[in-house]
């Protein structure tokens, strides 16, 4: 039997094809019973993808844009301006910017979780339906924190223009340190809005949670301050080596990390990633599984 | 013949039979499922929800599934619809399926009705030109023409639903799942849905439906498939389901198990429907007075309390009775208590499902300490011939008219005047001949 969309009497490639086998055994139980089959054309996919990168960034920009100044922009330069304030000899020793691109890393993690996986649970309501695929939902929503984190960095920069900041260090390692928090803070959205899935509530914890992922992330402090743990620490949390990778981005006063410490963190946000795909695909291809 | 259009083979969806657990094993294994450690899956003692359905939808089809409520209608437009993933079983889809099962699926939030709906065509694998052209014929079709442009959170359930079903029909999807959303909440608007039908089904689109208004049932389709606990128990002509589904009988509620509501202070340990001897009814013919006996056991005596009994007809309630309004309360009650209410004479129209409610509060009128729940319901007996109405076409049902027989006449230049008055009520001797119903 056939797959394939009516689209192809408009001479056109179907893209989201809504057909789909759900394949099980008649006498047990299977653990992958359904399977949805999206067959797709670049360019209406393309399309498909502006709209709906276009409503997550008019749900958590548009619809309250003050909120959003507020959240993204006033909130972490007063918190870099009152640190720096507190520490006398910050200004002379150029530490604000250090403080401000490792928070720019954290936000983007904190905004990955927020604003990419976590729609996935926002928008619930569009998954429940077989048309719409997580997927480029999730791909949608990981362009809103990727987005903010570059008109954060732009800002940093602009702030460095008009410093005496001796700058340094290598672009490239701001984009890695990037990917890490970005790829590690989407796995750990999709994990929560899979939790959300399942205990509501934990929609309303969430900002707790990230609230401690900032005290566990070297951003008020430096990676060497932990002394002992420093290494330990490194490898277990790679945000503290995104961090760190993002100081040594814009500075020449960059802390050695342990050996291999960029690659494992790579790996772990990346296999964080993975883990969150994975949860969404095994027991429920959409949101719909747990209100039946 | 066509070519099936939706094929479903022994599809089975099963449900864990056991109240979700609390404590810390239970979220230990929900976590494990959540994380993908645990397949999450649901043993096979499972209660069934879907017991090995088959059914097949050619082009050009359309089927009507009945049946009473929480009998599996919905479960299976869901898998159907690819929604929810049947426990075992194969449903195949030729062309693509859409769905109309929950006015809020399917619509992103944040965009306008006119993005959701290009979006949607997108989806469907329409080119955007496309999608913008059929985007206003939908917004026409669902008369939103004004308010296509404002986000779809401003809309009203109503609203969508309205969209919903012109998406549904008007984009590319070859095989339409549709449960009885409009019927729910838009009555009028599903008129102009139901003429669209036929025209849809010329487009050689198919269509697999719910409804409970077994008046149009036969109007909209030729086929029907009775639905009843999880199973297929009938699949042919929509007048032979109809009258097979609507044949008198009388069915009461399970009691609850102890501590389920008010945390444990009542329990409906028994539930019968009485008939005009005071023994258990099998049917009930129009006119019939209906009692209500109902058996609590109360674990804690409670003052003057609230009684309620309402008979509810498909499209809500039609009588009650109250002690909020008569004022007519017991002192108090206690440990196993017995009460039964009559209604005297209710002419309930023939052929047509009602379902009686009970609810019980405390003194002040506001705690609840038995919650509104449907306790048992009926099928009326008789038939419309039988009851006086003598014109062709009421012949052998009055269905999807309104489920109370009021007298009524008209006045015309004619000197006709009275034209249904319920002294047309067969008598009993006729109805005992009439044959009676089941009890389950």
């Amino acid at each position: 039997m056939s797959l394939l969309t009516g689209a192809e009497q408009f001479g056109e490639k179907p893209i989201l094809s809504s057909a789909f086998e759900n394949q099980g055994a008649t006498n047990r139980c299977p653990r992958r019973g359904h399977r949805m089959t999206y067959v797709t054309s670049p360019r209406a996919t393309l399309l498909a993808l502006g709209l709906l990168i276009k409503g997550c960034f008019a749900r958590n920009i548009l619809r309250a844009p003050i909120r959003a100044f507020w959240n993204q922009i006033l909130l972490p330069t007063a918190g870099v301006w009152f640190v720096s304030f507190l520490d006398t000899g910050a200004p002379a020793q150029g530490r604000w910017p250090m403080l401000a691109v490792a928070g720019a890393v954290w936000l983007l993690f904190a905004n990955s979780v927020n604003y990419g996986g976590m729609m996935l649970w926002h928008e619930r309501w569009l998954l429940r339906h077989a048309g719409i695929p997580a997927g480029l939902l999730l791909a949608a929503a990981a362009l809103v924190p990727i987005g903010l984190f570059g008109v954060h960095l732009s800002l940093i920069h602009l702030g460095l223009l008009a410093s005496s900041f001796p700058r340094g260090g290598t672009p490239v390692a701001i984009v890695v340190a990037g990917g890490i928090a970005a790829t590690a803070g989407l796995g750990a959205g999709i994990f929560a809005a899979r939790l959300s899935g399942f205990w509501p509530n934990f929609a309303f914890v969430l900002p707790k949670l990230l609230l401690a992922s900032l005290l566990l992330t070297p951003v008020f402090y430096r990676l060497s301050a932990l002394d002992g743990l420093k290494e330990a620490w490194a490898l277990a949390n790679p945000l503290s080596v995104a961090t760190e990778l993002a100081r040594g981005g814009i500075s020449f006063q960059t802390e050695a990390l342990p050996r291999y410490a960029i690659s494992i963190a790579c790996a772990w946000s990346v296999a964080i990633l993975c883990w969150g795909l994975f949860t969404l695909r095994v027991p429920s291809t959409s949101f719909a599984e747990e209100h039946v | 013949m066509s070519e099936p259009a939706l094929i479903l083979t022994g599809i089975t969806k099963r449900l864990p039979n056991e109240p979700e657990r609390r404590g810390l094993s239970a979220t230990l294994t929900q976590l494990a499922r959540v994380a993908g450690l645990s397949p999450g899956g649901v043993p096979n003692n499972g209660r069934a929800v879907i017991e090995r359905v088959d059914l097949t939808l050619r082009s050009g089809e359309i089927a009507l599934l009945v049946g009473e409520p929480g009998c599996g209608k919905t479960s299976l437009l869901k898998i159907a619809a690819g929604l929810i993933r049947p426990t075992a079983g194969v449903v195949r889809v030729e062309g693509g399926s859409d769905s109309l099962i929950d006015a809020k699926s399917g619509w992103h939030t944040a965009l306008t009705g006119r993005d959701n709906l290009v979006l949607r065509g997108l989806a469907a694998g329409l080119s955007v030109a496309e999608s913008r052209l059929r985007c206003e014929r939908i917004a026409s079709f669902a008369e939103i023409d004004g308010s296509l442009d404002r986000p779809i959170q401003e809309y009203s359930d109503v609203i969508l639903a309205r969209l919903a079903f012109g998406a549904m029909a008007f984009l590319e999807a070859r095989v339409l799942v549709c449960d009885d959303v409009l019927e729910r909440c838009d009555p009028l608007f599903r008129q102009k849905c139901l003429a669209l039908i036929p025209t849809l089904l010329g487009e050689g689109k198919s269509i697999l439906m719910a409804t409970h208004d077994m008046g149009k049932a036969e109007e909209i389709s030729p086929r029907a498939i009775w639905i009843d606990n999880g199973r297929v128990r009938i699949d042919g002509d929509t007048h032979d389901v109809i009258d097979r589904y609507l044949e008198p009988r009388v069915t009461v509620a399970p009691t609850d198990p102890p501590g389920v509501f008010a945390g444990g202070v009542s329990r409906l340990a028994g539930v019968s429907l009485l008939d005009k001897q005071g023994e258990s009814a099998t049917c009930y013919f129009p006119g019939d007075p209906i009692t209500v006996a109902i058996e609590l056991e109360l674990t804690r005596r409670v003052e003057l309390p609230y009684f309620l009994v309402s008979i509810a007809g498909a499209f809500g309630p039609i009588a009650a009775a109250s002690m909020f309004h008569d004022g007519c309360r017991p002192p108090f009650i206690d440990g196993r208590y017995r009460i039964e209410c009559t209604f005297e004479k209710l002419i309930l129209a023939p052929k047509q499902r009602f379902t009686v409610r009970f609810a019980l509060y405390a003194a002040d009128g506001t705690t609840i300490l038995y919650p509104k729940q449907v306790i048992a319901s009926f099928v009326t007996g008789g038939s419309a011939a039988g009851c006086g109405f003598f014109h062709d076409r009421a012949e052998g049902r009055i269905l999807g008219g309104p489920p109370v027989l009021a007298d009524y006449s008209w006045r015309m230049p004619g000197g006709i005047e009275k034209a249904w008055a319920s002294e047309a009520l067969p008598s009993e001797h006729t109805r005992q001949t009439a044959g009676g119903g089941t009890r389950t």
